[in-house]
């Protein structure tokens, strides 16, 4: 019996031991990809694309800050405080910029990996492989744009004293920590900068079909509006005009103007009609939340006239004196922008259509006047999808390019075709504009066009205009450092070859 | 054996015939004077005897020839009593469980107390006996010396931090190896409402000792989980005997420790409108008034007389109440010769002050041992516990329905309550604004909000031990640890978050099952009595998987529906699978020459899933001699010195507290983009990635005095960790931000010192036990040469973990009333640099501990105990936001208030109050130092007065013992700390406060 016993015994204690085997030590992911096997198929592939879209929702990027944080820096805004947010933005503090440095290039790394992918990937075909290019070759061109223009000065305008180079230009995908760990990278020239962003538009143009899969995805109309945007912000104003012209008659491309009697109904639609490139926000589960979304951030309403309704948003960031004038508003409070009143006085509008997307909201420390260019269009708050590139901007950049150019008859044509659209009972002045004015009346029809979309502090930035605001009292000349933000502190600590943005 | 004897006492009788000298009578009772019924009582030399009655008392015929007698009976002391001259003779037996204060619990062992050669600290029952705390952790706060305990916040049931001898890991985490009974217990939590503590599942009472094994050589044994130290919980056992019961209870209240005094309405006018003023030179009065009375949401035309007649209303004091505290308990524990057991139930229900966060328990444990023959023991514990919590809203962020975040700040106009005694301000009556940048009525939230949270757990264990002879045991255990946590959060569509969205839900589920084995096998043998030798070897396997799912909806129909099914919009759902094993071989040799030197050796090898490919299996050891100087020759005559141990160790233990699968490079599959799912690269790979390693020469020195009437404990250590597991910085134009490599080391030293005096063993007594640990950290390495980690500047090589690398507040410059910094030259700056930094204080205490008396007179037992941290510092988040003094619409403190800056020449702490926070040109409010704090503290931690009736009185009652007590927690504090609690770990952000306790109790043994 002893003897049975203690032989069991061992052989329970053996058991246990013989569980050792190397097996029960290897225990993978289930809830990721082993990055060998992740890239291997179109399925992969495809997957890979839309995480490389997919960036574009967060909150640094076009979820809100790309329009929010250049208004609240710029000359049109004004941050009212209620939730404290975008306050020092608006009061163009250092350290109070865009931050898009680590999320763009986390991105662009995918990227990089993805098109290296390609050529081996056995179930794909010539066709499938060129559209993946191009779209890639789009969405690394936006990122790399997005990040030029913001962390470094814009060719058209530049402090040379205080230039400290371009971006960093990466196109070779990290997938081991030792060389991950090895690099170093130094900031490309601003040009070179440029021509990266440009080399991968043409690739992009010539991949991709003109409508491609649509508004939400790149598309040879997409690619064109941006090369015509890049390009101008360059000052390549030929190359602008050509890559709008292109723009503008490609046939069979995505979206189409509006005019005054539809301009409000199109930014109501879940996607914008004149839309040629946007962010889509697919279901509930993407949305930004109660604080930080477009939506939020720029009202309280939760639909037009509820001001007397419940509060939907923060309403944070609202239009200062000089936008509602410049708009043809009037009968608000121009000193302090709110009223306490209840109703809140009425407000006179003027004709130009775009001012209807501007009205009281709710009262929450009192009413401003808020913009709802995104009030839950998709179906509910905090998830309405943005549009990142629209039809105006075409003619609008080909009128700057042209009048560059020294074509202002050209230039003159095409902003008549944005005013015409945009104010009711608008006829072409006999007299056209010329010089300066006409310039000035392009950036301000700029100005209008796209308030609250991210425009206006970079084309103060391009032309070096200094942003004047009375509400925070501000005098930021373009000089001023404050306008190039820094470059994560981290990017630059340990890296001899990296250079710092000036005075930081 | 006691048949026999109860033969063999009548055979005595009659023996007594013929032998008869004389009958010895007399009574046998234990320390307490209770009665041993069945006590053997043998004349000595010889097999004659008798048994004692259930009285404890005996009568005995004694013969001429004998001059003593043997009183022996089970679990107690055998005693030889001279009876010489005695014709009664009174005995009174110890009890052996007294004396388990002589064993201490080892990893896989028990060791007299003598044998011990590491630095391990023993926490017995009767010290955290009847606390209304829901953790043993928590009770261990300040009794043991190099041991910081503190509870992340008030919330009952919350997160601990237990860091044992400070910490050395920068990336990896710092919880110790906690073994309850043999199981080792996963201590993640699940919930994603609140705080669940994974130990609550066992009532504190329950725990016989609590052993924390602090050097690396103790905790050696347990290899690579145990560079954080190890506490080993051993559960009560029952006693072969008379079947006792213990039943428990005790109520009392909880509340705030501190209300910080806020502003009225008129001040807050007043302050609002400075800060306007400031903030714009060039506005006018009007428009200024105008923009403030707009802020409290009343028309620009209001006159000054109404202004002075507005309401002011207190939301802290209606958010700050009482919360209720009781527990139930009761135990019966006993057994045969064959059989013991010790089965135990409890409900515990702790509410805190703010409504409605509580913790509610139900604990059961069965403890089962029984011996099958000599051979075979079987053994049985099983603790199956179910805890309830409602979740604060917030556990510490700027939620603005929290009320420990927003009580102090909702603008005092807002009122609470309606005439009719609804809440004012919901989000459905627009009519109603909440002004102020907090706009929830904190009370409608905490009525209407449902954060719930249940947890279940099963931590059970099933032995079989094996005695082939008396030298050789071997033992196999088999143990699981299981939980699973459950939550909802409801967000009602009352209330201002849910609103919009009528109603908002997430549901979640959340199971750990936690498996382990580990068989010994241990031989102990003493050749030619001067040699004892003891080894053990074993092997062990454990395997942790986690699993959880979530479900979000929103669109409910009316706030009474509650559950899932009813959401019109399912928002989200989401799902993870993880899972570790580790292997694990070990060994220990032990020798002793005469019990005064004793020499151990341990060695571990454990291979984990958690590592690279290359860098599976790593390797432990530690060796570990003591030298009992008190049992040598020439320590005899020392009669002051009645115990000299001297002990020194050198031990490794390793850090495996990383994520499960960081060696490999993957791509995560969370992202969605147009209603398809998304895949991405989520982290580089690292084959190498290993253990770190800590290291730990530990010197020690016990001494006892008079007797010991004082007793010392001395410890001395220098811990290196190596190979810390770094998250190393990449540029993040790398795609990735930080990659986990083995790099860098730290350096531990620290001292701790113990020390026990009982000066009076009459019928008063006195017991005082002080302890006090110093301790000292720095960063000796980190990788390439960096003298600081490029994306943590405050980890730099020299300076210690948890310091603050910020910059330092001058002050408030008297002429224009703005804040001031120094710059790295020690000049006035008011936009400081990043060059301007510097470390400044450290989050970590340099000195701690605790110190308990306790005083007795006949029953009338007086404890009090104070426990003390020195030396750290940490940012006040809440003070931080309550002193924005009219720069939001927020309210603020009243010192501050008083004290602000108001004209040139005003010397004060607080600056001028200004719109926006930032003066012009100017960094923020709070940049730097300004609002990093000392938390120093003495706090009377517990206070316990008890009363024992008499044991004769408790006999008439038929009760073994009656207690009567009173208990206070927290009653006492001493601290400069300026918000409400000095005890928290992170940035005290709204978190729950700490509570003080009051109870009263009584328990009855039967």
């Amino acid at each position: 019996m002893k003897k049975l016993s203690f032989k069991i015994f061992i052989v329970i204690a053996a058991g246990f031991v013989a569980q050792s085997c190397k097996k029960q030590l290897d225990i993978p992911s289930r809830n990721s990809l082993d990055a060998s096997l992740a890239l291997v198929n179109k399925s992969g592939i495809e997957a890979a694309i839309n995480s490389a879209y997919s960036v574009l929702k967060s909150e640094r990027l076009y979820g809100r800050d790309m329009f929010s944080v250049p208004e609240a820096m710029a000359d049109v805004a004004y941050a009212n405080g209620r939730s404290s947010r975008l306050l020092s933005e608006n009061r163009n503090q250092s350290l109070a910029n865009m931050a898009n440095w680590a999320t763009s290039y986390n991105v662009i790394n995918e990227i990089n990996l993805t098109l290296a992918a390609i050529p081996a990937v056995a179930d794909g075909s010539t066709a499938d492989k060129a559209r993946w290019e191009g779209e890639l070759k789009f969405l690394r061109a936006l990122y790399f744009f997005d990040l030029v223009k913001n962390y470094a000065y814009i060719p058209t305008f530049t402090v040379p004293s205080q230039d400290k180079g371009g971006i960093v230009i990466n196109t070779v995908g990290f997938n081991s920590g030792t060389a991950a760990s090895a690099y170093m990278p130094a900031r490309a020239s601003i040009a070179d900068s440029y021509a990266q962003i440009m080399s991968d538009i043409y690739a992009s143009v010539s991949l991709l079909s003109n409508a491609n899969r649509g508004i939400s995805y790149a598309s040879k109309h997409a690619a064109l509006a941006l090369g015509s945007r890049v390009a101008l912000y360059e000052g390549k104003w030929a190359r602008a005009d050509s890559f709008a012209t292109a723009a503008i008659g490609l046939t069979g491309g995505i979206g189409s103007m509006t005019n005054t009697g539809n301009y409000v109904a199109g930014w109501r639609a879940a996607t914008h009609p004149e839309g040629i490139f946007q962010v889509l926000f697919a279901t509930l589960g993407e949305n930004l939340g109660v604080n930080t979304s477009l939506a939020a951030t720029h009202t309280t309403l939760s639909a037009p006239g509820a001001f007397a309704g419940v509060r939907q948003g923060q309403g944070d960031l609202v239009p200062n004196a000089f936008l509602l004038n410049e708009l043809g508003i009037s009968g608000f409070n121009a000193s302090t922008l709110v009223s306490t009143s209840t109703p809140p006085p009425a407000l006179t509008y003027g004709n130009d259509i775009r001012n209807r997307l501007f009205e009281w909201g709710v009262n929450a420390g009192g009413h401003y006047v808020e913009c709802t260019k995104w009030m839950g269009k998709n179906g509910g708050p905090n998830w309405d999808n943005t549009v990142v590139i629209r039809w105006p901007e075409l003619y609008l950049n080909r009128a700057e390019a042209r009048y560059r150019q020294g074509l202002e008859p050209g230039a003159w044509t095409d902003l008549n075709v944005i005013r015409t659209a945009r104010i009711v009972g608008f006829t072409v002045p006999v007299t056209p504009l010329t010089g300066q004015a006409l310039l000035d009346e392009i950036l301000r029809q700029r100005m209008l066009e796209f308030s609250f979309e991210g425009y206006r502090f970079y084309d103060l930035k391009r032309y070096g205009l200094a942003i004047n605001k009375a509400l925070p009292l501000t005098n930021l000349p373009a000089t001023d450092f404050r306008l190039l933000p820094r470059i994560p502190v981290s990017e630059v600590d340990g890296n001899p070859n990296m250079v710092q943005n000036f005075n930081y | 054996m006691r048949k026999l004897l109860m033969v063999l006492s009548i055979c005595l009788c009659f023996g007594n015939l013929w032998a008869q000298n004389r009958t010895v009578i007399g009574k046998v009772t234990d320390e307490k004077g209770a009665p041993i019924p069945g006590a053997s009582i043998t004349l000595k030399g010889t097999t004659s005897g008798t048994s004692a009655g259930v009285d404890g008392s005996f009568s005995l015929p004694v013969p001429s020839t004998v001059k003593q007698l043997i009183i022996s009976a089970i679990n107690y002391n055998t005693r030889e009593v001279s009876i010489e001259g005695k014709n009664r003779i009174d005995v009174v037996l110890e009890s052996k469980v007294e004396k388990l204060d002589d064993v201490v619990v080892t990893g896989y062992q028990v060791q007299r107390k003598k044998d011990v050669t590491a630095a391990i600290t023993r926490v017995a029952a009767a010290d955290i006996d009847n606390l209304p705390m829901p953790n043993f952790a928590q009770a261990l706060q300040g009794r043991a010396p190099g041991v910081i305990v503190a509870s992340a916040n008030g919330v009952p049931g919350g997160s601990l931090s237990v860091i044992i001898r400070g910490v050395g890991s920068i990336n990896a985490g710092t919880v110790p190896l906690y073994v309850v009974d043999g199981v080792q217990i996963n201590t993640s939590t699940g919930s994603i409402n609140t705080q669940n503590n994974p130990l609550n599942f066992l009532n504190t009472d329950d725990i016989e000792s609590i052993e924390i094994l602090k050097d690396a050589a103790a905790a050696s044994i347990y290899g690579a989980r145990a560079g954080n130290g190890v506490v080993l919980v051993t559960t009560k056992k029952g006693r072969a005997g008379k079947t006792r019961f213990n039943f428990n209870t005790f109520h009392g209240v909880s509340s705030a420790l501190k209300v910080l005094p806020v502003l009225t309405t008129q001040e807050w006018f007043n302050v609002r409108y400075e800060a306007l003023a400031n903030a714009n030179p060039t506005s006018s009065a009007a428009s200024i008034r105008s923009t403030v009375l707009s802020n409290l949401g009343l028309p620009s035309t209001t006159t000054q007389g109404k202004i002075d007649s507005l309401p002011t209303y207190d939301w802290q004091k209606e958010s700050f109440k009482t919360g209720k505290i009781s527990q139930y308990e009761l135990s019966m524990q006993g057994g045969s010769q064959n059989l013991s057991f010790y089965v135990s139930g409890s409900y515990q229900n702790i509410e805190h002050f703010i409504a409605p966060t509580n913790f509610n328990r139900a604990a059961l444990l069965s403890r089962i041992s029984y011996k099958i023959n000599d051979k075979f023991t079987f053994e049985n514990t099983i603790s199956i516990s179910s805890s309830g919590q409602n979740a604060p809203y917030s556990l510490g962020n700027t939620g603005f329905g929290n009320p420990a975040y927003a009580s102090g700040q909702i603008l005092p106009i807002n009122p609470i309550y309606n005439p009719d005694g609804t809440f004012y301000g919901l989000p459905s009556n627009p009519s109603q604004i909440m002004v102020g940048t907090f706009n929830h009525n904190v009370m409608a939230v905490g009525a209407y909000a449902k954060y719930k949270t249940r947890t279940n757990q099963l931590v059970g264990n099933a032995s079989l031990t094996f005695k082939p002879t008396s030298e050789l045991t071997f033992k196999t255990l088999v143990g699981l640890d299981y939980r699973l946590t459950q939550d909802r959060r409801y967000q009602d569509p009352r209330i201002n978050d849910g609103f919009a969205v009528s109603g908002r839900l997430s549901s979640q589920s959340d199971w750990n099952t936690n498996f382990i084995t580990t068989t010994t096998g241990a031989y102990n043998t003493t050749i030619n009595r001067d040699h004892s030798i003891n080894a053990l070897l074993g092997v062990e396997y454990r395997r942790d998987v986690n699993e959880w799912f979530q479900a979000d909806g929103q669109g409910f129909p009316s706030y009474m529906l509650e559950y899932l099914s009813a959401a019109a919009t399912p928002v989200g759902v989401s799902g993870q699978w993880s899972g570790s094993a580790t292997f694990s071989q070990f060994a220990k040799l032990g020798y002793s020459y005469q019990g005064k030197y004793i020499f151990n050796y341990t060695a571990r090898r454990d291979g984990s899933s958690r590592f690279g490919a290359n860098k599976k299996y790593g390797i432990f050891q530690s060796a570990q001699v003591a030298w009992n100087v008190k049992d040598e020759l020439f320590m005899q005559e020392v009669k002051a010195i009645s115990d000299l141990k001297l002990r020194f160790s050198f031990g490794q233990a390793g850090n495996d507290q990383i994520g499960n699968v960081l060696y490999s490079q993957l791509y995560g599959a969370s992202r969605v983009y147009g209603n398809s799912s998304a895949i991405n690269p989520t982290q580089l790979g690292n084959p190498d990635l290993s253990w770190e390693t800590r290291e730990e020469s530990n010197l020690g020195l016990e001494l006892g005095l008079f007797k010991n009437k004082v007793s010392l404990v001395i410890d001395a250590y220098r811990r290196v960790n190596k190979d810390l597991l770094l998250d190393r910085s990449l540029y993040a134009t790398t795609g990735f931000t930080t990659i986990r490599q083995n790099l860098g080391s730290t350096e531990n030293k620290g001292l701790e010192i113990g020390i026990t005096v009982n000066p009076f063993t009459g019928p008063f007594k006195w017991t005082s036990t002080f302890n006090i640990a110093f301790q000292s950290n720095k960063v000796l390495s980190l990788y390439d040469g960096l003298q600081a980690l490029p994306n943590d500047a405050s980890i730099r090589v020299g300076s210690p973990l948890g310091s603050f690398y910020t910059t330092e507040w001058a002050g408030v410059n008297p002429a224009t009333g703005r804040g001031m910094w120094y710059d790295k030259d020690g000049n006035i700056t008011y936009n400081p640099a990043a060059a301007d930094r510097k470390i400044i204080g450290n989050i970590y205490p340099t000195h701690f501990g605790g110190w308990t008396n306790a005083f007795s007179y006949k029953g009338i037992t007086l404890e009090a105990f104070f426990q003390y941290e020195y030396g750290r510092v940490r940012s006040d988040g809440q003070y931080t936001q309550m002193m924005r003094m009219g720069g939001a619409t927020v309210n603020t403190l009243k010192d501050g208030y008083d004290a602000r800056w108001q004209k040139p020449g005003d010397v004060t702490y607080v600056p001028r109050p200004f719109n926006g926070l930032a003066d012009f040109n100017s960094v923020g409010w709070g940049s730097g130092t300004r609002y990093i704090n000392k938390t120093d503290y003495i706090r009377l931690k517990q206070i316990t007065l008890s009363y024992d009736l008499p044991a004769a009185t408790a006999k008439k009652l038929s009760m073994e013992s009656v207690r009567f007590y009173v208990q206070g927690i927290n009653l006492w504090t001493y601290s400069k700390w300026l918000s409400y609690d000095p005890e928290f770990t992170g940035d005290n952000f709204g978190i729950l406060p700490t509570a003080k306790n009051i109870t009263v109790g009584v328990q009855v043994k039967l």
